[in-house]
């Protein structure tokens, strides 16, 4: 059976969480434009700046790891550039384990936070919408986060286009 | 050790950890952990970085950046910045250097729905360039230029980063924007001058186009109506109350995707590419905003910004020379770290001393975007080069020449604006108060 690489394994996860970010994206914009609408026939939508905040995690959270992948994210390269190509990959490695580290540790602390606020039952005022889904959904994010920079250092690849 | 000490240290191991290249938002997140937890403990540093995560976010004020950038992304991959080239191109583009002026009109004006600087570069680097090159402009003068009007949206609203600098001091995102449109226009003249004294002296670098007819111009003038529209719903919505910042992003970028699918300029492929690549610029922005927060407990903790201030304030020197050297400070920071990633790490620092010098935080916001909008163009780190490099193939030390003469115009605008804050602060001030 031919051996999957992590960084192939894990491309689908991330394109996944994208288009679910787009959509809470678009949800976000559809949402706030029908209560500025309906506001002025004074009937609002309750809770709109609940959902939208609620969307808005989900927008950004679950397109952390598509944006890592595309190398989004911004760097400082211009020293690393110039190193040669074996140390080059070396120090990507590194910053990838680095990066892995960082999320693996929100990640785990996300999920602890979670349990504490579903343990005490935290909800939205309006909507009574259960602020641990929205930790732990973040939490989701941090951990995949975390497969792709793992994922990226075994494919010796870094964080620079 | 004192907090001081643990404070200079974390400082080396910030630019050591950006030395290495790893993400910018993501290196403020480390420094910011470890530094607290060395002067608090490991539990509480824990508890913060969970903490910041989860309230960045899920805050409904940060829904207001990938709304914004929506909205540009929309117009861009809508034909919006097309149109508005067209336009300027038959109004402009039989003059000397005149393609080039035309794209710094267009830019202008497609900075009226679009906040983002490497996304109009791009934007332009496709539009103006290829009709640059069909007139033989020299690559300096056309790549030089689209890479510099790219940066004007740092100024003109609704800017990606007054909105930020606005979250970051809880200054009012509608009095920025005010504040945003004249020194914007001003720049946006500067090119223009940079640009008709460049060709005036060297005419083979922007040879003449045709001459339109007076009803081909006339027709070309519709996308400036719906631009023009779009702005005043989204920037007069703002100031008159109408709309929340993120409710402003949301009902302007629903008009520009109905505008672009009225123009039948949208296609669902289209608008799901402008969803998606908005989330990533959106994505990048707030992480280093979760970054720079967990940065700024850290901060906080070892009162970092008030002894910064503190400092400078007992130099004795005169508050203008304060200024110039903060102005220095972000100047020589964003030409090494991305300008926005700079202003977002400096902004709290600095913001105490400015306040305590008794500047404006309206003002010093306009005066920091003006050294963003110089160090996007600014090398060893010019994003905007970069970009239309990219996207031309042109060769980034052509792009370099062509830029500097702009960088010249910027500096005396910024010098101006240092000096008059009135220009920054009247619209603010008669419209907001």
């Amino acid at each position: 059976m031919p051996r999957v690489k992590p960084i192939e394994a894990v491309r689908p996860l991330a394109r996944g969480m994208h288009w679910a970010g787009g959509a809470a994206l678009v949800g976000m914009m559809l949402v706030t434009v029908a209560d500025v609408v309906l506001r002025s026939f004074k009937a609002p939508i309750t809770g709109t700046y609940e959902l939208v905040g609620f969307l808005g995690a989900v927008a950004i959270g679950f397109s952390l790891p598509q944006t890592s992948l595309d190398k989004g994210q911004v760097l400082m390269d211009f020293l690393t550039r110039r190193l040669p190509p074996a140390p080059g990959r070396a120090l990507s490695a590194l910053t990838r384990v680095i990066g892995a580290g960082l999320f693996a540790l929100i990640a785990w602390n996300l999920f602890a936070m979670g349990a504490d606020l579903r343990r005490t039952g935290d909800m939205t005022p309006l909507l009574h919408l259960p602020h641990f889904l929205l930790a732990w959904g973040i939490a989701t994010a941090c951990a995949v986060e975390c497969l792709v920079l793992a994922a990226e250092g075994l494919a010796g690849d870094g964080g620079a286009r | 050790m004192s907090h001081a000490a643990i404070g200079g240290l974390v400082i080396c191991l910030l630019f050591g950890l950006f030395s290495l290249g790893i993400e910018i938002g993501f290196a403020m997140a480390i420094a910011g952990f470890i530094g607290f937890a060395a002067v608090v403990n490991t539990h509480a540093a824990m508890n913060l970085l969970a903490k910041d995560v989860f309230s960045v976010l899920t805050s409904y004020g940060f829904t207001v950046i990938p709304l914004f950038v929506l909205m540009g992304q929309i117009g861009a991959s809508g034909g919006v910045a097309r149109g508005l080239y067209d336009c300027a191109y038959r109004f402009l583009g039989h003059i000397p250097g005149g393609l080039a002026i035309g794209t710094v009109a267009a830019a202008t004006g497609f900075k009226a729905i679009c906040g983002s600087s490497p996304a109009t570069a791009a934007t332009f680097a496709t539009v103006a360039v290829p009709e640059m090159d069909r007139y033989g402009y020299d690559k300096r003068l056309s790549c030089g230029t689209v890479a510099t009007v790219g940066t004007l949206g740092v100024l003109i609203p609704p800017s990606v980063t007054l909105i930020v600098y606005g979250i970051l001091t809880e200054t009012s995102i509608g009095r920025l924007f005010l504040a945003g449109i004249i020194p914007g226009l001003l720049i946006a003249g500067s090119f223009v001058v940079t640009l008709y004294t460049w060709c005036r002296i060297n005419p083979a670098l922007g040879p003449a186009g045709e001459r339109s007819s007076w009803p081909a111009r006339l027709r070309s003038l519709g996308p400036i109506f719906w631009v023009l529209l779009v702005f005043l719903l989204v920037v007069g919505g703002l100031m008159k109350g109408f709309f929340t910042p993120t409710e402003a992003g949301s009902v302007g970028s629903f008009a520009v995707l109905l505008l672009t699918v009225a123009k039948r300029d949208m296609t669902p492929r289209r608008f799901a590419k402008a969803v998606l690549d908005a989330l990533r610029i959106a994505t990048m922005v707030i992480t280093l905003i979760a970054g720079a927060t967990i940065m700024g407990h850290f901060f906080v903790v070892t009162r970092i910004p008030a002894t910064v201030a503190d400092w400078l304030g007992g130099l004795d020197l005169p508050r203008f020379v304060i200024m110039l050297i903060i102005v220095a400070v972000y100047l020589i920071g964003g030409s090494f770290i991305e300008d926005l990633a700079f202003l977002i790490l400096a902004t709290p620092i600095f913001l105490p001393l400015v306040l305590k010098l008794g500047y404006d935080p309206v003002w010093f916001g306009v005066i920091v975007s003006v050294v963003t909008m110089i160090g996007i163009i600014l090398p060893p780190v010019a994003i905007n080069a970069f970009v239309v490099a990219g996207v031309t193939g042109t060769p980034v030390g052509t792009i370099y020449r062509g830029i500097y003469p702009h960088i010249l115009g910027m500096a005396v605008c910024l010098i101006i604006l240092l000096l008059v804050p009135g220009i920054s602060l009247w619209l603010p001030d008669t419209f907001m108060q």
